[in-house]
């Protein structure tokens, strides 16, 4: 006799929006800055869920779509950013529109059968400028004991060999009739749907990512609430998973995930108060261009072994305190002796990332490579500790001594093809509209 | 103690400016030819026994990495004891310092010191882009010598209430200052109103408020004091220096509107001088931009904390003044060929010491001079030398 488990679920969840819109003839999407891209959107939604469970996560599930970096350290830069031990395993899925359901049901899996402890989905768009939009979405998933959380009860797909769009090695790149693939997509949906039961009574809400076929749109019972994520790449499966919790409030629903090649559909219910669950929406953006993040190659390339030494201090803002006096010392990796009592013992110090403009100088005659205007920020932290960074987001219009500022994590250059990481002061981002479940 | 009491008594240099026709060897070889052509005595070449050679830029590249050779060969002194000093933007004056305690500790008695450099082998833009290279690649990212020097000015100017117009008066001096001495870079006349209507570089700073990039060299000839009178009747003493580090990137530094490395160095060179700054009777002080002058005043003793601005606005810097600031035209008006600037700096304290100065010879009092450099490439450390007309 199978032994029954009990079903781990989704405890914490939060997203995140780039604060910028791009339109293209009649199409907005969400876009990023310049310096921002799909890991540091990834590490932007993962700081703002569940930041008290970092201890506790033992893998990080990693998906992310239009990544700048398509092979190397991509997850270990996010978990290091994350603040999440070395130890915790991390896997990476590149491109694939239901990769983060997948990930998410593989996930609850993995918990629920004791096979891992709390596992960190984090899935990361970083949108293609015109018809993907840019968006990041984390999900945290817990075992029992639990007060409550999104469950997935079923779940279902179908696949079948359909080119939509698609890329190849050699650079050769297409994208299929829309006629055709809405077409294709009829017969799946409308099986899964029959499958999970849509006409179902009670059912509280049906959310959809990557589009639902126009036959089947006119098949739906016309009681049942639908909401639609729009064209957000790989974050729609989350999204699409987040907005039907939200609409059906305490209610089962349904989530359906399409692609041209496969199609999910998945039940789940929000047990326990849904307060926590965040926005999936992108809120207030501006409707300009993302500022340029022009850049020459740095002084040292992050491939060098000086990045791999320097990695905890520049991605976590991690700095050294003396074990003795309590100085701290930034970058910890230069400063080996205190300058406060010659102590060389420290322990790791998490530097504020909240703060206000000490002093400024806005840079308008720069190096070669850069843009023609460059901010460069002293803030006063809210520790007591100083970080100079460049700004981002901020101009020279906006800036000026006593400015509130964060510090968030920035791409510095990708000049030679490889991203850089560092933090950059940003406007203070909206509070995170994300806890955890009560526990 | 049994150190040596050191003296100055040669000094000579290049102008500062564009010299798209020399390299780095020939200016240094004229620096060194003014220098031991100006002793008043004489001087063999046969005499000397050391070389100290201030450059900074050579390391970024060129004909080749210099060395103490490459001045060795350049002065036709193969064989002579050489050493490159590179210490930032107060290479040269380490330079003279580190020279000053060879000939103190008696290791040397006749040395000479040479600070030359070739910022214009290149386009401003490329030279501004290697500095935008250097250093560490995030906290130093971006890094241009503005930036280094910008943040506590704009820091300065709220805290202390300093104005862009008395900014603006520091230019405005150091260009008349320059007007009268035909080894500057910049000759003109400017007014508060062109500095103001100048472009902006990096807040606060326009291009009138920033030195130029110089090619240049400047060479002094420094002796045991016992010697000096072999060879002028005229030496001037190095009477006090002082060298201090200070926090290295901005987030470690507790100051910042001023240096404290300055202070401290200004404090040191004061204590081995036996001086107060009260007693100065003109300064040659790194003003590479306006509003390092002014923080300078503060910390090399002059005012009071925060009253720089207010110093500028008094005329008592001037030539005319009760404590005259960068006779020379500064690193502002003359030029700023990084190893040669304190050198340079040197040369002129001698000559306004031995009221040689011309045209722009300022009032002596105390018969004391001091000069002053702040830099390195995050800005860390500063040296501060004080020269006596009197043994």
């Amino acid at each position: 006799m199978p032994q029954q488990h009990e079903a781990a679920v989704v405890t914490a969840a939060a997203t995140y929006f780039p604060s910028f819109t791009r339109t293209t003839g009649r199409r907005t999407v969400t876009a990023c800055n310049g310096d921002e891209d799909a890991i540091t959107l990834a590490v932007s939604a993962g700081l703002r869920c569940a930041p008290a469970a970092a201890g506790r996560i033992e893998q990080l599930f990693v998906v992310l779509g239009h990544s700048p970096l398509r092979s190397g350290p991509v997850a270990e830069i996010i978990r290091e950013a994350l603040c999440l031990p070395a130890e915790v395993a991390c896997t990476t899925v590149l491109d694939d529109d239901l990769g983060a359901m997948n990930v998410l049901l593989n996930a609850i899996d993995q918990v629920t059968l004791g096979r891992s402890g709390p596992v960190l989905v984090v899935a990361a768009e970083g949108g293609d400028g015109h018809s993907v939009g840019a968006s990041a979405v984390a999900l945290l998933v817990t075992g029992a004991p639990v007060n409550g959380g999104i469950a997935i009860t079923e779940s279902r797909s179908e696949g079948a060999v359909v080119y939509g769009s698609w890329s190849g090695d050699n650079g050769a790149s297409g994208r299929a009739d829309p006629r055709f693939l809405d077409a294709s997509l009829t017969g799946p949906v409308r099986r899964l749907l029959d499958f999970l039961d849509a006409r179902a009574a009670g059912l509280g809400a049906l959310a959809v990512s990557g589009g639902l076929p126009a036959e089947v749109r006119g098949d739906l019972p016309a009681q049942l609430p639908t909401t639609e994520v729009g064209d957000c790449g790989v974050t729609g499966p989350l999204l699409a998973l987040l907005a039907g919790a939200r609409l059906a409030a305490n209610r089962p629903f349904l989530c359906l995930s399409t692609s041209p090649a496969r199609s999910s559909l998945i039940r789940a219910s929000v047990t326990g108060n849904a307060d926590w669950l965040p926005e999936t929406t992108a809120p207030e953006t501006v409707p300009r261009a993302p500022e340029q993040a022009a850049a020459p190659a740095l002084s040292l390339p992050p491939s060098s072994p000086f990045f791999a030494r320097s990695a905890r201090e520049l991605l976590r803002l991690e700095a050294g305190k003396c074990d003795a006096c309590g100085h701290i010392a930034f970058p910890p990796a230069q400063r080996p002796i205190c300058a406060a009592c010659g102590g060389s013992s420290w322990n790791a110090y998490q530097m504020s990332r909240v703060g206000a403009v000490y002093t400024f100088t806005v840079n308008r005659f720069l190096p070669a490579g850069f843009g023609d205007q460059l901010v460069m920020i002293l803030g006063e932290m809210t520790d007591g500790t100083r970080y100079w960074a460049p700004a981002s987001g901020i101009t020279g219009d906006d800036v000026s001594i006593g400015l509130p500022v964060e510090l968030h994590l920035r791409r510095y250059t990708q000049t030679s093809g490889i991203p850089a990481y560092a933090m950059k002061f940003t406007p203070p981002l909206r509070p995170a509209a994300a806890s955890e479940t009560n526990r | 103690m049994a150190w040596n009491r050191v003296a100055i008594v040669g000094a000579g240099m290049t102008s500062f400016g564009e010299h798209f026709d020399r390299g780095l060897e020939q200016l240094a070889a004229a620096a060194f030819l003014g220098a031991v052509g100006s002793v008043d005595k004489g001087l063999d070449r046969e005499q000397l026994d050391g070389g100290f050679f201030a450059n900074v830029v050579g390391s970024l590249g060129g004909n080749e990495i210099p060395s103490g050779a490459t001045l060795a060969n350049a002065i036709g002194l193969p064989g002579l004891a050489i050493s490159r000093v590179e210490n930032g933007c107060p290479s040269g004056s380490d330079a003279v310092r580190i020279g000053a305690m060879a000939v103190a500790s008696g290791l040397h008695d006749v040395v000479v010191v040479i600070g030359a450099e070739k910022l214009r082998e290149r386009s401003t833009k490329d030279s501004l882009l290697e500095s935008g290279r250097m250093g560490h690649p995030i906290l130093s990212y971006a890094s241009t010598a503005a930036t280094i020097f910008a943040p506590q000015a704009m820091r300065h100017m709220y805290e202390f209430g300093t104005t862009r117009q008395q900014m603006a008066q520091v230019a405005v001096k150091n260009w008349a200052n320059g007007a009268l001495n035909p080894d500057a870079q910049r000759r003109g006349t400017i007014t508060v109103d062109d500095v103001l209507a100048s472009p902006l570089v990096s807040s606060p700073f326009n291009i009138l408020d920033c030195c130029p990039q110089s090619d240049g060299a400047a060479a002094v000839v420094l002796c045991r004091s016992d010697l000096a009178r072999q060879f002028t009747d005229k030496p001037v003493y190095i009477a006090g220096v002082g060298l201090a580090t200070e926090p290295l990137y901005y987030g470690e530094k507790q100051v910042m509107t001023g240096w404290a490395a300055t202070a401290t160095a200004s404090r040191r060179a004061y204590a081995m001088a036996g001086a107060s700054p009260s007693d100065i009777d003109v300064a040659e002080v790194h003003d590479c931009f306006t509003g390092t002058e002014i923080m300078n005043y503060e910390d090399l003793g002059f005012c009071e904390k925060g009253a720089g601005g207010k110093l500028i606005e008094s005329g008592e810097t001037t030539l005319e003044g009760r404590i005259p600031v960068n006779p020379s035209g500064g690193l502002l008006a003359k030029g700023h060929p990084i190893g040669a600037t304190g050198v340079a700096q040197i040369v002129e304290l001698y000559r306004q010491l031995r009221g040689e100065a011309g045209n722009r010879q300022v009032r002596l009092r105390s018969g004391l001079g001091l000069q002053h450099n702040v830099g390195g490439y995050s800005v860390g450390l500063s040296v501060v030398t004080v020269l006596s007309r009197d043994e």
